[in-house]
């Protein structure tokens, strides 16, 4: 059940009983607000429990589309069958204002803001803290991924998009040596996207744009861009498929997805090989209480198959002392150590003695980086897929 | 266009961001120009908050609002100036325009009228009235900068002219964050 309208579209989802609102709701009158009011006391009549408006790809409404919801609820408010539940996005400035409005007009009206609190370790991602971090990692993996890319389809002249682009150095380095016609970054993180936007400025890159968004109702056209990445991400979310949908939703039919997760089980080092491996199974598993899945690489290829992509390719990306700068290797572990051993620790609540266990381990492998003699990996798993064309 | 401007009020010279003239006839022809209108906006100013798509957003949904509300007051073959400006940390909309004779006195006591204090028992009443009120203008969108986005209306009626001054004042920044 779809009410197509010139710039919004209205559609009823009946696996999550919920009617998404996407585009523009900008109602020019009361006949057009009418229409509206049918179409959702018609799908009101048809289901029990709770129905689910969803507002997170409705980029704006006005006062007349307001009026519409309130005739909506007053009806739902009469027949006492329903609860609603209003399901807005923080990137979105209107809903905030507007939409906690009706709550007030109904008890059984429940109004929640999506991507607050949507993963587990949310606060400390988004923290401009992280950001040194992950500007660590890309030092060390862009001179390896970028064959890879270019192995899984991406070609200068595409449009490119980044969800989950972090503060933005994988776009911009894209941009600069991989020439696409446009590379847009998202993120959900409003630190990481003003930095990201200042190394675009500091660097002088023109095509490309930056912008803040929930990766799982992106406010991007269906069919738009050449090739999707999605990188170091789909691990510390809960709902993984659900990105991989906008991911697949947005890219051109025929154009590829792709993505990378890292995987703990991929991580090796040599001499105190056991210590350095029973750290990392710990901190998977303290990932695994944070609601990150640290091990999910090798489960990329499932995802994408079940997806139904065509044309899966699989690499792997190891990094390691051989292939890698030791000295920028061992600026990443340490900065791991850190976020494990500080930031986890202290969020998980860790005593001091399973904090220096956990320490222990990646002391071990900084050792095995700064030997001339030492071996240290970190593994990785890259997945692509076409969307099929029909 | 950009370029400093003295307040009146304060004498101080203020970053002009943009102004237009506009013509109603072509907004009242085609209603989604005030939709169209209002997007520019909100993304050719945006670029100086922080926060940028919540201030573009916030931006062009004030600014849909406003346009919605003057357009369908002003009559037909007249024209608009839109100014957007920033005051000291507030963001200003000023619109100039014709006010329709037949519906001058309840518009601009409605505007008089419009306290912060009583904004939420109004706004509601208007939220929820069954029928659209019978004189013609967007109150409910007004009402609803103010209850919603926190503006403030500063209004100046030339009775010789025939023409309404308004201003709105908007503190983008608290509202982003």
């Amino acid at each position: 059940m779809k009410l197509v309208q010139e710039r919004y579209t209205l559609n009823y989802d009946p696996l999550e009983q919920q009617i998404n609102f996407e585009g523009i709701f900008r109602p020019g009158g009361r006949d057009e607000v009418d229409v509206v009011v049918t179409y959702l006391t018609r799908v009101h009549d048809q289901v029990q429990g709770t129905l689910n408006l969803n507002f997170r790809r409705l980029r704006y409404m006005n006062a007349t589309g307001m009026t519409a919801l309130s005739r909506f609820v007053r009806y739902a408010q009469e027949q006492n069958v329903l609860r609603i539940r209003i399901i807005a996005s923080g990137v979105l400035a209107w809903a905030e204002c507007m939409l906690p409005n009706l709550c007030e007009l109904w008890d059984k009206v429940e109004y929640i803001v999506h991507d607050r609190d949507f993963y587990r370790s949310q606060e400390i991602i988004e923290n401009a803290d992280f950001i040194p971090l992950l500007r660590n990692q890309t030092r060390i993996l862009w001179p390896l991924e970028q064959s890879i890319l270019t192995r899984h389809g991406l070609r200068n002249g595409m449009r490119v998009a980044d969800i989950c682009c972090g503060c933005g150095d994988v776009p911009l380095l894209i941009s600069r040596e991989m020439q696409p016609s446009f590379m847009l970054g998202v993120d959900h993180s409003g630190a990481a996207v003003e930095y990201a936007r200042q190394l675009q400025r500091d660097f002088q890159i023109a095509n490309a744009e930056f912008q803040r968004g929930d990766a799982t109702a992106l406010m991007l056209d269906d069919n738009s861009f050449d090739f999707v990445l999605c990188r170091l991400s789909l691990q510390i979310f809960s709902e993984p498929t659900a990105i991989l949908a906008e991911l697949i939703r947005i890219a051109r039919p025929g154009g590829r997805i792709y993505v990378l997760c890292e995987d703990y089980d991929l991580i090796v080092g040599h001499p105190e090989d056991e210590l350095i491996a029973h750290t990392y199974e710990q901190a998977a598993v303290f990932g695994d209480a944070m609601g990150m899945d640290l091990r999910s690489g090798k489960k990329l290829y499932r995802m994408l198959t079940e997806a139904r992509l065509e044309a899966i390719q699989t690499d792997h990306i190891m990094v390691d002392t051989s292939n890698s700068d030791r000295q920028a290797m061992a600026a990443v572990i340490e900065s791991w150590r850190s976020f494990s051993v500080d930031t986890i620790g202290d969020r998980l609540a860790l005593s001091e003695n399973e904090k220096a266990a956990l320490a222990a381990g990646y002391n071990a492998q900084l050792r095995s980086i700064r030997s001339p003699y030492g071996y240290a990996t970190w593994g990785l798993i890259a997945c692509s897929g076409n969307k099929p064309r029909s | 266009m950009s370029a400093d401007v003295t307040c009146a009020a304060s004498g101080l010279s203020v970053p002009l961001l943009f102004a237009l003239k506009l013509d109603v006839d072509d907004f009242q022809r085609e209603w989604s120009r005030c939709n169209l209108l209002a997007n520019y906006a909100g993304e050719y100013i945006a670029y100086q908050y922080t926060q940028r798509e919540r201030a573009e957003n916030l931006i062009s949904t004030i600014t849909n609002e406003f346009l919605e509300a003057v357009i369908a007051v002003a009559p037909s073959g007249t024209w608009l100036s839109l100014r957007y400006q920033q005051i000291a940390g507030d963001l200003s909309i000023e619109a100039e325009h014709d006010v329709s004779a037949n519906i001058r006195t309840v518009y601009l006591n409605f505007l008089n009228a419009l306290k912060r204090e009583e904004s939420r028992q109004h706004y509601f009443e208007l939220l929820v009235a069954e029928e659209p009120a019978a004189t013609k203008f967007n109150q409910l969108g007004l009402m609803m900068l103010m209850h919603d986005f926190n503006v403030q209306f500063i209004t100046e009626f030339s009775a010789e002219g025939g023409r309404l001054k308004i201003q709105l004042l908007t503190q983008i920044e608290a509202l982003i964050t």
